[in-house]
């Protein structure tokens, strides 16, 4: 069994799992020489009463000097700046960040400026920026997920200008990611569906990329295993604790894994769909899925072959033989999101013209696709890819993703 | 898929592996605030060409770099206190271990030393000075881990694990094959016993999974082919990810009684735990199977995984590191035992053994009974 030719792995952040472990915090942080911690959050969190499990759980052991739920769907530099000065005014001492991705990436933005007693975000983007550990940082994320308490890059939005902008640096790393049962028992069904999507799709991405190496491998299988078992049973049942836990220790593992092994051109193409038309990003990446594994098909299709198991099981692996294994894996995708189609009464879509708006309209129209495809090749996720991609051939994927229609793997 | 109610898991180690991976450390250290570090060697590493491969890694960074090769292969608490000393002297900002077994012990308490107070009550619970360890042959398994074992005192702390470890085929030399098999049985051991012990979780699951499969397909080819460099390689990050997994989880019986059986033989404890391992996981399921089952996977591969029912998984990842066991000796020509007999420990010894563990802080510790019984039949190589 041969490694890589060179890689690398790292996972600096301590993790603690469980139905209570909220509770944790205040001694993790007494370890970190922290006691004063403020609260990073979003409406959404804190409508669904999240916020207030979090503070009941650590009321004896810290003093939380301020809560602040104004985050965006997506993250934008104002209020990075804006929660800084608050950060300062109050005398805190660390950042205890509560929600998804946009609201995990905030609250590393904003402890890079309190850090570095900086004003201004825009100095540090980019690779090298930042030289020193940075504050202490709890990320607890409520959805099943991004992966984001375990990546070392965060993503925020200048909206005055247009852009994102992406910092990547170890210093990020949260200290510690607390992954609760409590905080995704409330998630409504299809967005369960969507986030557990994106995390196996960092999973499968990461397993059968370019950048692979035996470790990312081994959470990459993990989350697979972990997800494919519990989606469809949570979605259903999503009272369940334990098919919370196990789907938001599946997105922990998918981020791990990512993180250490990139991502290709789902996430290439599925960036660009939720620019330019809005889409929820765990929307894109389950239809996106089984169509970079066809496009990518001839360069990959032996490690795609080999996710069979998690994804169908011992007896499905054996009576499939070998040359249709890889097949058969996107065909299970697709089977999924069929399921989880039927589970949300359709709110999960199955492919981009399915999605609609509140009132009823595509969001994704056809005549977008071209500059969807423009964007997407622009994208630095292609550089993991295994196969390289044009703007003929992104469109050919969206074209072919758009009505739900499976993608020749000959003419990828 | 096993999950348990709660767990938690650390391990701040960074891995770089591969080609030119020491051209690297001049950047790795600068993510780390150092300027200055100060390597640490032995005579025979140095002698072997090690220190001059690592120099010319610098020779274009600006940084300066202090070397000391005169470690002392079981150095005192006041031998480390002096190169304290020689650290300040020399203003250095950060500590590169180069080698393995004790040579890391050494490092990892200078690191206390030159960080703060090494009189104090042994307990760490600050960031230490950044700590680079360059492997350059196999270990005694705890090398990476949070462990530090300096004149019969254990140190213990997460702050004591290196922050990066650096393989680089050119720096992993040609062991002979005692070493090399010791040092892979070691990781073995230690990753199967965090696989199926009572701490298991996802994360070190994942670390056992990746170095028993590391392992499973590199030892037998080393063992034909020493010479054979990316094999050597990937036993030394099996060994790494070992490492991080035992820091999460608790030494098992095959690594205890291992160790133990050590003091009775010439032979490294690895090769020990090696032998042990089989017999020890077949007693473990004659109580409760569940967790050695999964073992199969990273043991035999996917396909004969998914070809066996599970109610047999279990006996037979025992009976393919059983095979393994014998299969090693045959090829070393019994260099490497496959039976503690052959090993020289002798039957009188057995009872020794097994006592002196029953105070031992680990998993799954039996009976008296438990113990003798692995080690009766391990003494003369019948399976449980």
């Amino acid at each position: 069994m041969c490694l890589p030719g060179y890689y690398e792995f790292c996972c600096g952040v301590k993790i603690v799992a469980g139905h209570n472990v909220l509770e944790d915090i205040p001694d993790k942080l007494s370890g970190l020489k922290a006691s004063k911690p403020m609260i990073i959050t979003d409406k959404g969190v804190s409508g669904a009463g999240l916020i207030d499990i979090v503070s009941e759980a650590i009321k004896d052991g810290v003093t939380v000097k301020s809560i602040e739920d104004d985050v965006p769907p997506d993250s934008d530099i104002e209020v990075v700046h804006r929660l800084a000065n608050v950060y300062r005014e109050n005398e805190c001492d660390s950042i205890i960040a509560v929600g998804g991705g946009s609201v995990l990436d905030t609250a590393k933005a904003t402890n890079i400026l309190v850090s570095e007693n900086a004003d201004n975000l825009m100095k540090f983007a980019g690779s090298g920026a930042l030289k020193h550990p940075l504050k202490p940082l709890v990320a607890i994320p409520t959805t099943s997920g991004t992966g984001s308490e375990v990546t070392l890059v965060a993503v925020i939005a200048d909206h005055k200008r247009d852009v994102k902008m992406l910092f990547p640096s170890y210093f990020l790393l949260p200290d510690i990611a607390v992954i609760d049962s409590r905080m995704t028992l409330t998630l409504p069904p299809h967005i369960t569906a969507a986030t557990g999507m994106d995390a196996l799709a960092h999973a499968v991405e990461s397993y059968t990329g370019l950048a692979k190496n035996p470790l990312s491998d081994a959470h990459a299988l993990a989350a697979i295993n972990l997800i494919c078992e519990n989606i469809v049973n949570t979605v259903k049942q999503p009272e369940n604790p334990e098919g919370r836990l196990a789907i938001a220790v599946g997105a922990n593992l998918a981020g791990i894994a990512f993180s250490n092994s990139m991502v290709g051109i789902v996430h290439g193409i599925g960036h660009s769909v939720g620019a330019i038309c809005g889409v929820p990003h765990g929307n894109c990446m389950a239809i996106l899925l089984p169509y970079g594994l066809e496009y990518n098909f001839h360069k990959n299709s032996n490690y795609t072959a080999e996710l069979l198991m998690p994804f169908a099981g011992t007896r499905k692996y054996t009576e499939t033989p070998k040359h249709q294994k890889a097949q058969k894996v996107i065909s299970c995708i697709r089977q999924l999101n069929q399921e989880l189609h039927d589970a949300t009464g359709g709110k999960h879509p199955r492919f981009l013209s399915e999605i609609m708006d509140k009132n009823g309209n595509q969001i994704v129209p056809k005549n977008k696709l071209q500059a969807i495809a423009r964007m997407s090749i622009g994208d630095g996720t292609l550089i993991y890819n295994p196969e390289e991609a044009t703007y003929d051939d992104a469109l050919k994927v969206l074209q072919h993703a758009w009505d739900g229609t499976a993608l020749d793997k000959k003419g990828a | 898929m096993y999950l348990p109610d709660n767990y938690e898991f650390f391990c701040p180690v960074r891995i770089n592996s591969g080609q030119k991976a020491l051209e690297h450390l001049p950047f790795e250290l600068d993510t780390l605030g150092s300027k200055s570090p100060f390597l640490i060697t032995t005579k025979d590493v140095s002698d072997k060409g090690f220190v001059k491969k690592v120099i010319n890694a610098f020779k274009d960074s600006g940084l300066s770099i202090c070397i000391f090769d005169g470690t002392p292969k079981e150095p005192g608490i006041n031998d480390i206190k002096r190169l304290g000393k020689l650290f300040n002297q020399s203003g250095c900002d950060a500590i590169i271990a180069l080698g393995s077994k004790t040579l890391v012990d050494t490092a990892k308490v200078l690191n206390i030393t030159v960080s703060g107070d090494l009189n104090g009550d042994n307990s760490i619970n600050t960031p230490l000075k950044p700590f680079i360890f360059i492997p350059t042959s196999p270990g005694n398994g705890y090398e990476t881990t949070k462990y530090a074992f300096v004149e019969k005192k254990v140190f213990s702390s997460h702050f004591l694990m290196p922050n990066i470890v650096v393989m680089d085929p050119r720096m992993v030399g040609k062991e002979e094959v005692q070493s090399i098999v010791s040092g892979a049985m070691v990781a073995l051991t230690q990753s199967v016993e965090a696989f199926t012990g009572s701490l298991k979780n996802p994360i070190t699951d994942s670390y056992s999974h990746a170095s028993i499969k590391t392992i499973m397909g590199n030892i037998i080819g080393v063992i034909k082919k020493i010479s054979h460099r990316p094999g050597r390689l990937a036993l030394v990050n099996a060994e790494t990810m070992a490492g991080c997994a035992f820091s999460n989880s608790k030494p098992g019986m095959a690594h205890i009684l291992g160790k133990k059986s050590g003091k009775y033989c010439d032979l490294p404890s690895g090769i020990l735990m090696g032998i042990l391992l089989p017999y020890v996981l077949a007693h473990k399921i004659q109580g409760n199977g569940d967790h050695t089952a999964g073992l199969l996977l990273p043991v035999g591969g996917l396909d004969l995984f998914s070809v066996s029912d599970e109610s047999i998984r279990a006996k037979k990842a025992i009976n393919i590191l059983y095979e393994l066991s014998f299969n090693i000796c045959d090829r070393t020509k019994g260099k490497v035992p496959c039976n503690l007999k052959d090993c020289g420990i002798t039957k009188k010894n057995l009872m020794d053994i097994a006592e002196s563990t029953t105070d031992q802080d680990s998993e799954c510790m039996d009976y008296l009974d438990g113990c003798l019984k692995v080690l009766e039949h391990a003494w003369d190589g019948t399976p449980i």
